[in-house]
Formats: structure tokens, sequence, C-alpha cells
């Protein structure tokens, strides 16, 4: 019997508004193998009911939020105190001089870099750390250093096990978060194990000057990538991956002329030719509308679910009815309204 | 009778309104130009109050809400609507110069700008969906309604919605969170294709001046507008706009349902899916919580934004076995990059590994780096496809090895996976998108054998023949069962590979062995041969031979159809195009099929009409004929049957004193023809549908274009053995309108409206797909006769110059106000006052021509025009084809004052400037008017009078001359028609002459004609002879005969 348990449990936690919920309604939290292995960590302790407790809160979406950064996990949960418990995870950080070794055995598995470039975690990744003497996976519960302000003596408590477990979803979204939580941000690991292969490549095995300027350039992912008319927003997301809390904003749409708009033009008037002002000339329509929907709702599908999810009602089911109706409505819209219920004029 | 005793009927003219649009915020604006408001603004200049001028002639933010609110906008002014706005226009001496000089008084000189200067106009907002249903009416014109005009920047800026619409129907977008001063919005952007980019460039450089002349205006006047924007900028704009708007409206209905009555949300999540489907989208929730979701959205959407900006994409080539392997021969898949701008330029995975040389170059040029890029395509495509995966365990993988079975899986399963995350794909040229070769059923058709002289109809009997075949290849029974038994369907038949459907060949088989269908109709084998499916939808050839055979090559290439001679009691001559197009009437006609002439106005698809129905009388035909058309031609038509066919028997269905139950029955079967309209056809249809017409013939038949109206459900149900569609208009051009006559003529030839839909209009209207196209035509064509005047095998055929008169009816209201004018006579030559008789006589008939020319004309009251005189709609009804086929038409009258109003009528109803020469013009204007009118691009339709411009002036732009009233000296008419008939005219000229059937009209032309040989009392010296005449002889002329009656 705990001390938490003895005077808190008749009242349970209090009702927590708009927290986290976990998108497993049962079983194990994380299907990936990465992600078992992180809930694997905690539930080789011996915690008894607070395990089953923790799934409970983040089940119910007792985890207000939780941020992550470069070796620390920061969150706050609702428990049955007004204020919430604040829980701190820090995780030791591998040093850079390690990712660079690690990215050098990279190179010849093509697999390895392609699967992390996709966004997920290739199984021949441990044996790759294991051969170069490091772990990416805290293998033990000492490799952590948590804290939580609860008043339960227990550490870890079933709110630092409540966050553990909705981290174990998140790194199965997105495998990238070990990463950074190790130490290395998503941009900076990709450029090290796209370039390091170049400069491998030209025989230029030595430069390390120029390996370590990741370190101190942080290279936004789209300058690389994308036209100069995605820059303002690839720096908007280069910034926010730091951690920093400064507000991100979605610039509408990342289409043409968009770059343009922040210089404003100090002309009052259009340029505007005095012949044929009234003139339109004809636009040539055909190609405009080819329409394959293949399969719906693929945008959204292929970018996958949002993190940390809180609604009742689960996200892409929800887009996949819109994206169904909104096609219906224009492709009727496009198509002559022939059995639309207009009257005719006659 | 006076003409204010009329005014229940009158209402005020309105003005000609011309409706413009720009794009200012994200948002088309709507203004308008007005005419009345211009011809004041020509000789008064415009305040100027302090900043910006009012523009002196644009209309009210009111006037354009009642202008459009029928069409598209909610019927109520909404002030969140209207603004005040300055447009930047072309200007001289502080005057904007009009869009068109269809709102410039004719006796100012138009003006030429000298410079840009702002004026502020009031502008409505119009959201996305009322634009697209503003511009469903724009497609069909520029009119609005009558006096309404949509300018021509409407075809522009429905390019631009519909642009925007294929962007959501394509499913090109993501909802995303937008930053708006402190508050944020859920909005749904667009996600631009890598062509959607040249799209997008292409329709900004082509964006017309006017569109982007405005700008708002500062609140205080000192403070200069808001900045003008670029056409690439207002573009995106609108679109990003467009698509918020339009998925917005369709998230809400599903928002609704899922949440159903929760409104109150705990989550940033919940309260971005609610702001999403409703009003402004703007989230009211915590901002620090906002802000951190709007930072997840833009990692969540990274990896798309990464590849969607990438100038090369991965692709993957499926490769067939080469033909000299042996049975291990295997299939590979190669890696490919392509180019997105120039999807030619293919590089092979190999070279982008080495990247060195020129392939480096080409990279390097696009700042792309095919490692990173190609690392990260097959990290991804190894997730849908174990063979990619495996390949990625070599240090440089360019592709991979399938076998048979391996690459049918490819084709049927892996390959849409990877096509949907966006990869190419590139397959062998057989291999259609997800179909399977299928088995073709080939059917030899062979008909009994024709008794000399027996009659067949489309229920004949017939034999089929049936024959399977995969590609070219026939195939026998034993080897459709070796291929039912391959385990995979993926096979090489005489050099072809193909995929075939098991299931496909199994039914084959079945359909073999059942023998099933070894007789069917004659209609069966028609709509086989014609749409090559069966009922059941799969693929038929049909082969028939024997009279089957020959049928079939009829309908299909109507220049081999029998001329037949003309009925005997016809008395016309037909032109040999005539001939032609009778016998085609008849050769359909007489197999129960249904026919559309579409022959260009003047070729006489009346008279080709009437032969047919004399014939079929002559061969002993069973039932009357019933034909259906527009009020204004009821009179022709009776007049034309009369002249051409008086052995036919005519009854006329129109009018309140038409015949019904019995008595309407007994009358029909009398006649060989019944004559009614269109506004009868439903409200009459009790009755109509109670005879069994022999045929239903449908005049003017772009009435019936929208399958749902009242007449064309009407049409459809008459119990006929044939129908027929006449129409000047190309209904071939229109789907909609081309489905709607077909089902009329054919029932179930192009299938039930859904099923149209899926087959035919969605394919060709909205993915343009030219296959659905050409079969369309093939379907339809062989019961579409269309010919131009300009066909070769036309002209020939035709004289240079032909002359014909045109009948038109009165309508109720001039009926009325001709009776009361003969009997005011009446009356007055009862009181006998000799010394004044003549005056009486002139001034009656003076007034009785007015009457059938317009109401308006003769009560001068400037009242509505629309509706009230048989002659002005009918020339409305044929300038609409003349316009429609780009030819030019020249307008005589004799009256001024009706002339001014046939310029007003025409404007109003087509939106385009309308030239009027009468004796006030001066002569340098008139020139002006000349040569305009004979320029490619100027007006279309020139209205003049008689006497101002019935000789000297050269006009041959025109190749129709109307005189809607007479002079009946046909010298006079005779010159003014040869201002379009004389050198210089390289087509053929029609000379319409308008006569009102029944009046004063019809038998002065009557008198005309049979006097003319013989002397020239008449017409030589004016209209003094009426005045000889006695009460008795006048009464015979001026009264209205039956035939004004109807």
């Amino acid at each position: 019997m705990s001390y938490d348990d003895v005077f808190n449990s008749r009242y349970g936690p209090r009702t927590a508004r708009g927290g986290i919920k976990a998108q497993t309604a049962r079983g194990s939290f994380g299907k990936n193998w990465w992600a078992q292995r992180w809930v694997n960590v905690i539930e080789s302790l011996d915690l008894g009911g607070r395990l089953a407790r923790g799934r409970v809160y983040a089940r119910r979406g007792q985890v207000l939020s939780i941020d992550i950064s470069e070796g620390v996990i920061e969150a706050k949960v609702q428990g049955s105190r007004a204020l919430p418990y604040s829980v701190k995870i820090k995780v030791r950080t591998i040093p850079l001089e390690d990712w660079i070794s690690f990215a050098q055995g990279v190179f010849n598995q093509a697999l390895v870099a392609a699967k992390l470039l996709a966004g997920e975690m290739p199984k021949d990744i441990e044996s790759l750390f294991e051969s170069k003497k490091l772990s990416l996976f805290p293998k033990r519960m000492d490799e952590f250093e948590t804290e939580c302000s609860c008043p339960d003596f227990s550490n870890p408590c079933k709110h630092i096990a409540s966050v553990h477990y909705l981290l174990g979803e998140e790194f199965d979204r997105d495998p990238f978060l070990i990463f950074k939580m190790r130490g290395l941000r998503k941009d900076k690991l990709i450029d090290l194990i796209t370039s390091v292969d170049q400069v491998i490549e030209s025989g230029e095995v030595e430069s390390a000057p120029r390996l370590g300027q990741f370190t101190e350039s942080d290279k936004p992912i789209a300058n690389r990538g994308g036209p100069g008319s995605r820059k303002d927003k690839a720096n908007q997301s280069s910034g926010a991956d730091e951690g920093s809390s400064s507000s991100g904003k979605n610039g509408g749409s990342p289409g043409p002329g968009k770059a343009k708009r922040g210089s404003r033009s100090a002309k009052k008037a259009p340029d505007l030719p005095l012949e044929d002002f009234w003139k339109v000339h004809a636009v040539d329509s055909d190609g405009l509308l080819s329409i394959a929907p293949t399969s719906n709702a693929g945008l959204p599908k292929r970018l996958g679910n949002l993190p940390f999810w809180r609604s009742d009602y689960p996200f892409l089911p929800t887009l996949e009815q819109i994206y169904k109706v909104a096609t219906e409505n224009a492709i009727n819209s496009l198509a002559q309204p022939l059995f639309s219920d207009r009257n005719g004029k006659d | 009778m006076y003409p204010g005793e009329m005014g229940a009927l009158l209402t005020p003219v309105c003005c000609m309104i011309i409706l413009h649009a720009g794009l200012l915020n994200d948002q088309v604006s709507l203004w308008a130009e007005e005419s009345s408001a211009a011809r004041k603004a020509s000789v008064e200049l415009p305040k100027r109050r302090g900043g910006v001028s009012k523009h002196p002639y644009s209309a009210s933010f009111a006037r354009v809400f009642s202008a459009v609110d029928k069409s598209a906008l909610p019927s109520e002014v909404d002030s969140a609507r209207v603004s005040a706005v300055q447009a930047w226009l072309p200007s001289n001496n502080d005057m904007p110069i009009p869009s068109s000089r269809l709102l410039w008084p004719e006796d100012v000189e138009f003006p030429s700008p000298t410079k840009h200067s702002a004026w502020a106009i009031d502008t409505v907002t119009v959201h996305a969906l009322e634009i697209v249903s503003l511009m469903d009416q724009a497609e069909r014109g520029n009119v609005l309604s009558p006096g309404v005009i949509l300018a021509g920047e409407f075809a522009y800026i429905l390019q631009l919605a519909k642009f925007a619409s294929s962007l959501v129907a394509r499913q090109q977008y993501l909802p995303g969170v937008r930053e708006n001063g402190d508050a944020y919005f859920a909005c749904w952007k667009p996600i631009f294709a890598p062509d959607d980019h040249a799209t997008i460039s292409d329709i900004a450089q082509s964006m017309p001046p006017v569109v982007r002349s405005l700008t708002s205006i500062a609140t205080s006047s000192k403070v200069s507008p808001t900045a003008s924007r670029s056409p690439i900028e207002l573009v995106s704009g609108y679109v990003n706009a467009f698509v918020d708007d339009a998925v917005r409206a369709s998230a809400s209905s599903v928002v609704r349902s899922i949440y159903q009555s929760k409104n109150a949300y705990l989550n940033v999540h919940d309260c971005w899916v609610h702001a999403l489907a409703t009003g402004s989208g703007r989230m009211n929730f915590d901002s620090r919580e906002i802000a951190e979701f709007a930072r997840r959205l833009d990692e969540w959407e990274q990896p798309l934004l990464i590849s969607e900006f990438a100038q090369f994409r991965l692709c993957f080539r499926l490769e067939e076995p080469p033909d000299d392997a042996s049975a291990g021969g295997n299939w590979k898949v190669q890696y490919l990059l392509q180019c997105v701008k120039d999807q030619s330029l293919l590089i092979p995975a190999e070279d982008a590994w080495i990247n060195a040389g020129a392939v480096r170059k080409t990279f390097d040029a696009s700042n792309f780096k095919p490692r990173e890029q190609l690392l990260r395509a097959l990290g991804q495509a190894s997730r849908v496809s174990t063979q990619v995966e495996d390949s990625l365990k070599t240090k440089a993988p360019s592709g991979f090895y399938l076998n048979n079975e391996e690459a049918f899986l490819f084709l049927t399963d892996t390959v849409q996976t990877l096509e949907q995350a966006g990869f190419g794909v590139m397959l062998p040229a057989w291999w259609r998108k997800g179909q399977k070769s299928k088995v073709r059923k080939k059917a030899s058709v062979q008909g009994a054998l024709k008794v000399a002289g027996s009659k067949f109809t489309l229920d004949a009997i017939v034999d089929f023949d049936w024959e399977m075949s995969l590609g070219e290849t026939t195939l026998t029974r034993d080897e459709l069962e070796t291929l039912a038994a391959l385990k995979i369907p993926l096979v090489k038949i005489r050099g072809q590979w193909m995929l075939v459907s098991k299931d496909d060949i199994q039914q084959a088989i079945n359909f073999l062995q059942k023998k099933v269908r070894t007789k069917g109709t004659l209609r069966d084998a028609v709509n086989m041969a014609l749409t090559q499916s069966a009922p059941d939808g799969s693929e038929v050839t049909v082969d028939a031979s024997g009279w089957v055979g020959e049928f079939l090559h009829q309908l299909n290439e109507p220049q081999v159809m029998v001329e037949l001679t003309a009925p005997d009691d016809f008395c016309g001559i037909l032109r040999n195009y005539q001939t032609r197009g009778y016998s085609w009437l008849h050769f359909l006609s007489q197999w129960g099929l249904g026919a559309c002439l579409a022959d260009d106005m003047g070729l006489g698809k009346t008279i080709q009409t009437l032969a047919l129905i004399a014939k079929q009388k002559a061969e002993g035909a069973q039932g009357p004929v019933l034909l259906v058309c527009p009020t204004s031609v009821v009179s022709n038509w009776c007049k034309e049957a009369a002249r051409f066919a008086p052995g036919l028997s005519v009854m006329v269905h129109h009018g309140g004193k038409r015949k019904k139950g019995d008595s309407f029955v007994e009358d029909v079967m009398h006649s060989d023809i019944v004559i009614s309209t269109y506004g009868l056809l439903d409200r009459d249809l009790k009755h109509l549908q109670e005879i069994a017409w022999n045929g239903v013939v449908l005049d003017e038949a772009q009435n019936i274009k929208n399958n749902r109206t009242k007449q064309s459900i009407a049409a459809r149900s008459l119990n006929s053995r044939y129908r027929i569609a006449l129409t000047g208009t190309p209904v071939e051009n229109s789907v909609s309108d081309l489905y709607s006559i077909m089902d009329f003529l054919n029932p179930n030839l192009l299938g039930n409206p859904t099923n149209f839909k899926g087959r035919y209009l969605i394919p060709i209207q909205v993915e343009k797909n030219s296959q659905a196209a050409a079969r369309l035509k093939a379907v339809t064509q062989p019961f579409i006769l269309r010919r131009l005047k300009t066909d070769k095998s036309i002209i020939t055929d035709l004289p240079e110059k032909m002359e014909m008169k045109v009948y038109c009816s009165l309508t109720k209201e001039q009926v009325t106000l001709y009776s009361a004018v003969l009997n005011e006579l009446a009356a007055k030559l009862a009181a006998g006052e000799d010394a004044q008789r003549g005056g009486f006589v002139l001034a009656a008939m003076s007034h009785l021509k007015q009457i059938c020319n317009h109401p308006a004309q003769f009560s001068g009251d400037n009242s509505e025009l629309d509706g009230r005189s048989g002659k002005l709609d009918r020339l409305v009804e044929m300038l609409e084809e003349i316009l429609r086929s780009g030819e030019k038409a020249l307008i005589f009258s004799q009256f001024a004052e009706m002339g001014k109003l046939i310029k007003q009528q025409l404007q109003d109803k087509f939106g385009e400037e309308v030239l009027f020469l009468h004796g006030g013009v001066s002569r340098k204007q008139r020139d002006e008017m000349v040569t305009r009118f004979q320029s490619a691009d100027g007006p279309s339709f020139f209205v003049l009078s008689l006497k101002a411009g019935g000789t000297g002036l050269n006009l041959t732009a025109a190749n129709h001359v109307f005189h809607f009233d007479r002079w009946w000296n046909p010298a006079v008419e005779n010159q003014a028609s040869d201002r379009a008939f004389r050198i210089g005219q390289k087509r053929n000229v029609q000379v319409h002459k308008f006569i009102t059937a029944g009046t004063l009209e019809d038998k002065i032309d009557e008198l005309v004609e049979e006097k003319q040989q013989t002397a020239d009392f008449i017409v030589g010296s004016g209209e003094g002879w009426l005045t000889s005449l006695s009460n008795e002889e006048l009464k015979k002329i001026f009264s209205l005969s039956k035939e004004a009656l109807f």
C-alpha cells in the first residue's frame, strides 16, 4: 500500500479536460518493435498497481501535455489534486562523435538510411549501434532520471508511467523522437546519414570539420529539398523543432506567390494596360480538369495520424468522410447540372 | 381603345446593366455599369469630392443585388457583402470609359482612353459556390436575364473557379491552421500537384486587366489604399479561399453528423475539427495550445512538402521478359528518377547513385540531391513492397526481378499502392489501368429471309451466332478451357502479353455451353451494334450479314441511303440534299427509330418534314402526326403545309378555344397533322396521350434540352411509332442537351440518367475523356443529321439568294388591340363622313401595322418588350441561331420607332451591341457604323430603317436579311436586300420576310403575289390605293382571318 493509495485512492484523479488520449483502446502501447522496446523498460520494473493505473491514466486523458526536447521530456499530469503534477524524464544524450561514427556505419546499407529517411526505424539499427558499442534505447531504468511532483514515494509513480506509455505511442508514430530524445534532431540526423556518404565517396573521410559543421549551423530541412517558395515555412518548422515555444503558424498555402506577399509594394495603382483593358483571352481549359481520385483522402492518409490526438472521434476516419463528400460536391458542380433539380426556364 | 388601357400588361423598361467581376481580398467582387446613368454621364462631368470620385455610371449595390439575385445571391441585400472599393479604369477627361458601346449613347462619339483613374464603385462579394451557379448561366451565353449582361471576364473567372473546384475534386488539399493577427483560424488549404503550378501560372498570365483593377479604399482619404497585388498573388489567394470555402461547406454536414448535438469541446483538436466545418473557421481556444498544435501540424505535413517540391520523383518501370529468353525469363522492375516537369526525362537509378557527368549537371541545375531523395523514396516504397525492401540490401539498388506470378501481383496490387503514394509507375502499353483484357463476344447476326413486300420492324427476330476472342485472337472452346485452368491469369497469346479475367473466361465458356440467346430481336442487334456492348455491359462486336447487315450499314452511313422520289401530290421541288434528308427521315421512321434533323437555318427542315409526312400518308400510314413547336411558328407551319402539301389536313391545337375530350379525339382522327405548342404539351398531356400517334415531331427541339422539365417529361410520355426532333442548334455540343433529346428520340439508347451520368457525362464533362466522347458520338451519330450551308455538297444545291416568308402569329394582346382598332374604324365608317374617310382608313392601316409589329410601338409607352409580339419573339429566336453560327444579319423596318425597340430588345437579349441606322444619324456616324459592321469582330446585327438604309450602303458582312415589316413593293425590298447581296458577298444570302398570319399583312401579300404579274397598281403608288376600296373590300383585307385567332 503506497502513500498515494492510502490517502488518495478513494477520491481517484480529478477529471481532466482535453487531455491527450491514447489511441489504443486496449492491449499494449506501441505496435512497432522500437516502441515496444521503450514500453518494456518500464514494464520490467516491479511497479505493481501503478503500471495498470498509469495505463488507465494514459487512456483517460489525464496527461495534459508532453514536451520532448533533447535529453529531457516534460509533462503535466492531472492527478487528484487541483494543480496538475509535473513529470520530468531525463535521458542521457549521445555525443556527436558517436553519432558520426554511427552515420559512417550506415553508408553501406541502403536499407538503414532509406528506412530512417522514410520515418521508420530500421530493424538493423540496433546491431549497428552495438557494433559501435552504443545503444539507442535506454536499456534499464537507471539510464533515466525521473521525477514527479506528486506525493508518492515510489519513483516511477503512476504519473510517470502514464507519460511513459504515451511516449511509446508517440515513438510508434515518429521514431525520430527517439533520436531527438537522445540528442540528435531529425534534420541533423538526415543531414548526417545522407551527406556522410558523399563525403566518404569523394575520399574526404578525414574532413571531420565538415561533419562538425552540423553542430553549429542548423540547416533547415527544406532548404535542401524544396524551392524558395517554401522557405519561410521550412524555417518555421525547423525553428519549432528546437523545442522553442515560438508560435508555429500555418501560413496558408505554400503555393506560388506566397514568397512575394511580405514585400508590400508601395504602388497604389495596379500596373494595367490602357489598350485591351476589357479584353479577355481564351484560356485553354483542356487538362485543367483531369480528375482521378484513385483513393479517398490520399494526402492525409499518406501523412498518417496527428500526434497526441485528444478528441473522442478518430482523426483519419473523420477526414475520410469529409474528403468523400467534398469530392462528390465538387464533381457535381463541375458537371453540368443536367440532373440538378433546377427547373427549366421554358 | 387606347394604349393606356392595356396598363396591366405594361411594366417599366429597365435599363441595361453590365456586370463585372474583379478579384479583391481573395474573393470575387461584382460591380456593374448602367446604361441610363452612362447616357446622363456622357453630358455631365462627375463631381469630384476629395479623395476618389464616385464612378458616374456604376450601379449601386442594391441594383447589383437585384440584377443577380434570382441566379446566385440570396434575394435580400446582405450588408456584409457590400463594400465601396476603387476601380482603376481607362479614363478620358475625368470620365471613365465604358466597357462596351452598349452603354454609350449612339449620338455621342465613343471616347478613347488617355490614362487610368481610380473611381469609387459599389461591390458585392460572391462566394465560391455562388460563382459556380452564376457561371453555370454564363456558359450558356453572356446574358443572365434580359438586360443583365455578364462581361467577358466572367469566362475567365469561371476558368479559375473550375480549376479551384478541380483541386477539391482531386482532393489536393489538407486541413491546417492559419494565423491572422491575434486569432487562429482552421482552414483547408490547397496542396498543388506538380502540374498545378504550371496551370496556375498560365491562368495568372492570362488574367484580363479588368479583373485586377480593384483596390480597396482606405478609411481615411489621406492614407493610400492597400497595395495592389500581382496576378499570381490574386490567383493563389483566390484559389486558397475557394478551396477553403468549398471543403468547409462539405465538411459541415459530416462534422455535424459525427458530433451530433455535442457542441462543446474540451480540447484543441475538437475545437479545430469544429472550426474546420463552420463559418469563419475561427478557433476559440487557449492561444498557446493552438500555437503548439499548429506547430505539430506543420511537422505532420513536412514529409509531403518535401516530396511535393522535389523536381524528380521515383518511378518504377515494369519491363517485359525479353523475347529470346527461355522459360525462366523474368520481368524486371527498373528504378528511375523522373523529372516532374518533363516526364520524358528519366534517369536510371544506376546513374543517379553515381551522380556524375551530365546526370550530375541535371540534378544540380534543379538543386536536387539524388541520393537522399532516392533513399527516402525507396524507404517509403519498401513499406508497400517487400521486393523493394529486399533490393535495398545492396549498396546501390537499381531494381528487382519478378517471375510471372510476382509480376501479376505487382501489376494488380502493388502498382495501385505505389501510385497512390505518389510514385511514378510505367507499365507496358498493353496494360490498361486495372483493366483486364476482356473476352470479346462477337455476334454474327442474320435475319430471316426477307419476303418480298413484307415489312420489318425492330421487333423482327434475328439469329445470333456467337464467337469469343481475346484481343485480335479468336479462341476455341478448348483454348478458353486451357486459359481458365491457368494459375496466373497473365498470359502471352501470339506474342502479346495480356491479363485475363478467369471469371470472364468462365462466363464465356458457360455462355457457349448454354448456347443462350441464339435468337433475338433486331432492336437488340441495333443496340449492341451501336453501343458495342451487351445489356449486361460486356463488350460485343456485331457482325451482321444479309439485310440486317445492310440495315446497320445504312444506319451508320446515311449517304448510302436509297433516295426516295417526292410524294406525288407534293407541291414543292426538293433540292438534292433535301431529298437525301427526307429519305433519311423516312428510313429511320420506318423502323420506328427517332431522328434529329439539325440542318442550318434556311436549309428547309420544314419542307423535308412535310415531305416525309405526305409520303407516309401516301403509303397508308396509320394515325396522325403530332407537331409541337413554339407559339411563334404555328402559323408558319400551317402556311408551309398548305403550300407544299395541300393534301394533308392540318389541325391546330392551340389557343383558348381548342378542342377537348371526345371532340378533340374525333378531330385528331380526321387530321394528318396536329400542330400544338410546347406550353400545351404538359397542360393537355392527358388528351395528347390518348392518341396513338404515327409520329411526334418536335420543332425547335432545344426546348426539351433539360430532361427534367415538364415539357421534356411530357414529350417522352407520348405514345408514338416514331419520333423526330428538328433544331438548328448543334445539340451535340452539350452532352446533357444531347442526352435529353436522344432520350426522347430513342429511349434507352443511352441508358437511364444515372447510367448516363457515370458512363458519359462525368467522363466527358469533368474528366475530358476523349474515348467516352468518341463512344457517345458513335452511338448517337446515326440519329443526327446536321448539314451546314457551307458544306460543299450543300452550297452547290443552294441559290445565291433565297427568299423566304416567315409567318408569325399574333399574341392575345395583339389580337385584342387589332380588333379594337378595327371596331373603331367600323364605327367611324358607319358614321359616314366621306371627306374624312381616306384619313380614317390610312390611320387605321398604320395602327394595324404597328400592332402587328409590337404593341409597344403602337402605344409608344416604352413598356416591356418580351413575349408580346409574335414577330419580335420569332426574330429573337432566329437571330439566336445566326449569332451562334457566327453569322451577321441586317434587319429592316420602315418604322424608326420599331427599329429602336428592336435594337433595345436584341441588346437586352444578347448582351451585344446592335447598330441602328435611322434618318437622324449623321453621315460620318453612318460611315463609321458601316465600317464597324463590316469588320470581322464588329457587331453582328444591324437594324436599319428602310428609308435611311435601303440604298447605297455596302453591307456584305451580313448573309441574312430580315424584313421585319413589309413595304409591299418588291423593288424597294429587293433594293434593301441587295445591301447584303452584292459584289463582295461570298456566301449565300437568305432573305426572311416577316408576315403576321391572318392579318392585313398576310392578305396584302397575297394580293401582291396574285397581281404582281398583271399590274403593279398597288405597289407603285404607296398605300393610297386602299382608300379607294369599298367598305366591303376593306373589311376583307383588314379583318383577322381564322389563322390569326388560334
